[in-house]
């Protein structure tokens, strides 16, 4: 049988060598490379291995780099926006007061630090949960506006895996189904619900909705 | 942390690596993980958490005793 689909997430950090450090799911490997195509080729050789076999499953890449103060930006690794969505996270996280810095603080994944991503709104939820660990917290960011090119406004959205530490992180997690969410519904409707979840039943502040508890 | 510092406390855990190579398998309490880096590798410390706490399966608190 054909092993599943392999997501590997290459995270750039200027301050350790090797500066491309690595590790994927559901096959767990780490390592790293000093350039990116070193990290791939290194990712692929581990993978190799642990598969035993030369026939590689599909594999999903992502790149990790920090927009400010420890709050890192996920895009796929031939996203032609990547530069664009890390500036735009960048911005607007470097302009919040420390008390919602927090509030990114607070879900962190696995290794300790704040993850954003901004996937598709095409997307199926499940992109995401093909991302994460069970320990592991996601920060989904949205823009919304008018539909001119820069977005008027951010929208966050926390999502916790099973294991998360306190999932929630203060907030009161909120099961998808519960609000009608399934694993194919998209990313716009994700954060459509999750927004009309929030002016429910959430205390309105800023434009941050309440985490919710992912349930795969 | 130096590479060769972060495997010992794997191997503290896992034992020895269930299959050698250039990415050593380690068996942790819940998955196994090939660990592919070399000794004077530096990882990054939210690399360090990750595996320790999600690869080994120890607790935050056994991690963090661990790494101080």
């Amino acid at each position: 049988m054909a092993a599943p689909a392999q997501t590997v997430i290459y995270r750039l950090d200027d301050a350790h060598r090797p500066v491309w450090q690595y590790h994927s799911m559901p096959e767990s490997a780490v390592g790293g490379g000093n350039s990116l195509d070193e990290a791939r080729e290194q990712f692929r050789d581990a993978l190799r291995f642990l598969l035993d076999t030369d026939e590689l499953p599909e594999i999903r890449e992502y790149i990790e780099r920090e927009a400010h103060l420890g709050i890192w930006v996920r895009t796929l690794i031939d996203d032609p926006n990547a530069d664009a969505v890390l500036q735009m996270v960048a911005t607007q996280v470097s302009r919040y007061p420390p008390e919602d810095l927090d509030w990114f603080y607070r879900s962190p994944t696995a290794g300790g630090d704040p993850v954003v991503f901004h996937g598709d709104p095409n997307d199926p939820l499940a992109s995401i949960f093909q991302q994460m660990t069970p320990f592991d917290y996601l920060i989904l960011v949205a823009g919304y506006g008018d539909g001119a090119p820069t977005p008027q406004k951010l929208m966050w959205l926390v999502i916790a895996g099973p294991e998360a530490a306190g999932a929630g992180g203060g907030d009161l997690p909120v099961g998808f189904g519960e609000i009608g969410l399934t694993l194919n519904s998209p990313l716009s409707k994700v954060f459509a619900l999750a927004l009309q979840h929030h002016r429910l039943y959430g205390d309105l502040h800023a434009n941050r909705p309440p985490a919710l508890l992912a349930l795969a | 942390m130096r590479g060769r510092a972060l495997e010992r406390i794997i191997e503290k855990y896992c034992g020895p690596p269930v299959r050698h190579g250039k990415h050593p398998i380690y068996q942790g309490r819940a998955k196994r993980f090939a660990f592919g880096y070399h000794n004077n590798a530096e990882v990054t410390g939210s690399q360090a958490r990750r595996i320790l706490i999600e690869d080994v399966g120890l607790t935050e608190d056994e991690a963090r005793k661990e790494v101080s």
